[in-house]
């Protein structure tokens, strides 16, 4: 006797064709993920977190967005289960002390250096058929034509963590096969704003400002540029630790909303 | 016991036997990968092998017939005839039955053996035409006449050798041995530069290799492809796996992926590999249970990971694939080492160590008691906010990308500018090196660009503004 739904009769559906039927809540069981770390975020995203065997695209400006403390959480975690971060040719060299910093351990990183766009399309596509990463971050050649991320999509659909690509801003008017894009847009410290240009669900107009602070709070503020950014508490229920905080690093890492 | 003959149609490719006879012992090392028991037929162009004790580990005759008849295609006989029989004299005679009979039966039974015509046994040509005379045309018919007869009339020889095909009489014979090392050469009908044909050559070959360590167990080390170019120039490619490797699929990567990187001088007319260095390797032990796998897959993670590291290093370069290691500098440029990434090596010691138990104390490894420094550590982790943790060296900030060069910065109503002028949000940290050889004073500070991301830079004793790194 075959059991079925009468109340809820996508769920008689096989998940493949659920997939594209259902509302995003739905789906968000179906696809797998790792958490960002910032729940304000992991709400937004479906499946509640970086999803697994399908391309992220994340449009930068430049390096030094707070692309890596956006990411350090679920990399993290990646990287205590024993797994291999890939950097496949980011424009600067990562600094050991830092990503360590960021608990991110140095000895799980890989760089890839590859100069020539053609290689770099290659060794991407490779590191994604091989599935033997952890997690992918990748910096496209500009620019990259539509099919290249096609191509990079399909050979995505059996990796085994959450894929990177890191595109220029300009990338955002392009067609692309990337599943969820996310444009990188860094506010006053320790803000960014995270605007989900594409997700499978319905669209999502405001960006969601997500705090970074530096993982450290040894320098002395300057006194004079100091400015605070007051994170909105209403919304996320968590009341501030009373006290003095006259310093610049020296900010809870609450996520809100912009106003 | 269960023997395999393999007839090779060197009649087709217009080879005389005495040609063929060092094609016919490379194809014989090949097998000795199946098993240790290949001997050469009476036929000029057949192999015998015996196959009862391998039938379980190749997976039934079925699949092991399959791969045979892949790995003659492979090396060029795509179509040689295979027969089964219980002893290797009665398998030679009935494969060069299957011959002239392809639709025999592969498995030869008693009956069906019993038709074999005499004209297809080498002990008995001399006697041919005696049998025609007598009316014999097939072995049964030969086999129904008195024994003493037989014996009078052909001589023992012959009474023996039908004997051993009947398996009354033991058969006993040499299997082949194996070079030392390995040398190959294939030529190309036609001059060609066509990476497709050399391709083909190249699996040709690699396919020999491959059965030729596979047979020892072990794996190559180094490999030497020369590709032979006119009279007497050659161009050279050398390949060394990160790890002793017998397997053809990722050697065949990496010679493929190499060939197409290397730009051809001439035509080639010829492909020679050799194998001269080769290292024991250990088999994979197959499953107790099916579906077990997944269980065990941790383990080989690692090992894929080399082979993408290989694969991406034989077209990106050597020095493409970097690791990060720390350094104990207090400079910012001396803190990190990037050097070549070599996967983590399991030593035996480590092996050994891990499977001590846990229970028992390693001296050297133990945990410090907890002292008073210790206890110090935990309070300040417990308390972020005290002051004293402001002193502590490695938590001022680092930047996540760090310029191999400091970028200098003009400046402008006193303010550094980096796309618009930097605001200054943190700072200064004082990095003081190098006072043996040239003293180097730097302030560095946490700035924020005008369109909000976090940069670093410092300034030099001589108020020079220097960009060092982004925060990430």
């Amino acid at each position: 006797m075959h059991y079925r739904n009468l109340r809820n009769p996508t769920l008689n559906l096989p998940d493949s064709l659920r997939a594209q039927l259902c509302s995003p809540a739905e789906t968000q069981s179906l696809q797998k993920s790792v958490a960002s770390g910032h729940s304000a975020l992991d709400a937004e995203l479906p499946g509640k977190g970086w999803p697994v065997g399908c391309l992220t695209e994340l449009l930068v400006r430049a390096l030094g967005v707070g692309e890596l403390r956006l990411l350090a959480p679920a990399l993290s975690r990646l990287a205590q289960a024993n797994k291999n971060i890939l950097l496949l040719a980011p424009p600067q060299l990562p600094y050991g002390p830092a990503l360590a910093a960021l608990g991110l351990p140095p000895e799980r990183f890989l760089v890839v250096r590859a100069h020539a766009p053609a290689d770099r399309l290659w060794a991407i596509e490779q590191s994604l058929k091989s599935q033997q990463f952890g997690a992918l971050l990748a910096w496209l050649p500009n620019p990259t034509r539509a099919e290249h991320i096609r191509r990079f999509q399909l050979a995505a659909r059996f990796a085994q963590g959450p894929v990177f690509l890191f595109r220029p801003l300009a990338a955002q008017a392009e067609p692309s096969a990337a599943p969820l894009r996310i444009a990188l847009l860094p506010r006053q410290y320790p803000g960014l704003g995270v605007h989900i240009l594409k997700r499978r669900g319905p669209v999502q107009i405001d960006p969601i400002l997500v705090n970074l602070p530096l993982a450290s709070r040894a320098l002395r503020p300057l006194q004079e540029h100091h400015q605070p950014v007051r994170p909105n508490l209403a919304s996320t229920g968590m009341a501030l630790p009373q006290g003095n905080h006259a310093h610049a690093l020296d900010r809870l890492s609450v996520p809100s909303r912009v106003q | 016991m269960r023997w395999i003959a393999c007839q090779f149609p060197v009649g087709c490719n217009s080879l005389s036997p005495a040609a063929f006879a060092p094609t016919r012992l490379q194809l014989g090392q090949w097998a000795l990968q199946f098993t240790p028991m290949v001997c050469l037929g009476q036929w000029p162009n057949s192999l015998l092998l015996e196959v009862q004790a391998s039938l379980r580990l190749w997976g039934g005759p079925e699949k092991l017939q399959a791969l045979l008849q892949k790995g003659w295609a492979d090396l060029g006989w795509p179509n040689t005839v295979l027969a089964w029989a219980p002893t290797a004299r009665a398998a030679d005679w009935a494969a060069a039955w299957r011959v002239t009979a392809p639709e025999l039966p592969q498995v030869f039974s008693k009956e069906v053996f019993r038709g074999l015509p005499l004209a297809l046994i080498p002990e008995a040509q001399k006697h041919l035409s005696t049998f025609s005379r007598m009316g014999l045309s097939s072995l049964g018919s030969l086999l129904r006449l008195p024994r003493a007869g037989l014996a009078q009339r052909f001589g023992p020889e012959f009474l023996e050798a039908l004997d051993k095909a009947q398996g009354r009489l033991p058969d006993p014979r040499l299997p082949l041995a194996l070079p030392a090392t390995f040398f190959q050469t294939v030529s190309l009908s036609l001059p060609t530069d066509n990476t497709q044909v050399l391709e083909q050559a190249c699996h040709r070959l690699l396919t020999a290799c491959t059965g030729w360590l596979k047979a020892q167990h072990r794996g190559l080390e180094a490999l030497h492809i020369d590709l032979l170019q006119g009279y007497k120039d050659r161009q050279a490619i050398e390949l060394r796996p990160s790890e002793p490797t017998n397997d053809q699929t990722r050697l065949e990567r990496l010679v493929f992926e190499r060939l197409r990187q290397t730009p051809l001088v001439a035509e080639v007319h010829g492909l020679s590999l050799e194998v001269t260095d080769t290292q024991p390797v250990v088999g994979k032990s197959q499953t107790l249970f099916q579906g077990s796998q997944e269980l065990q897959g941790s383990p080989e993670a690692p090992e894929k990971l080399q082979r993408l590291t290989e694969r991406l290093e034989s077209r990106l370069g050597p020095e493409s694939i970097l690791g990060i290691a720390l350094c104990n500098s207090h400079q910012p440029e001396a803190a990190m080492a990037l050097a070549p990434w070599h996967p983590p090596k399991r030593s035996q010691k480590a092996i050994q160590r891990a499977k001590r138990p846990a229970a028992q104390p390693i001296f050297f490894e133990a945990s410090p008691p907890p002292g008073p420094s210790a206890r110090k550590a935990s309070e300040l982790n417990i308390e972020p906010h005290a002051d004293s943790i402001a002193g502590l060296p490695g938590m001022a900030p680092r930047p996540t990308w760090l310029l191999p060069e400091p970028l200098a910065l003009t400046v402008r109503r006193h303010q550094p500018q980096y796309h618009g002028p930097l605001r200054l949000r943190a700072g200064p940290e004082r990095l003081e090196f190098g006072w043996w050889a040239e003293p180097i004073q730097r302030d560095y500070f946490v700035a924020e660009t005008t369109d909000h991301r976090l940069v670093w830079v410092f300034r030099s004793p001589s108020h020079q503004w220097f960009l060092h790194g982004f925060f990430g």
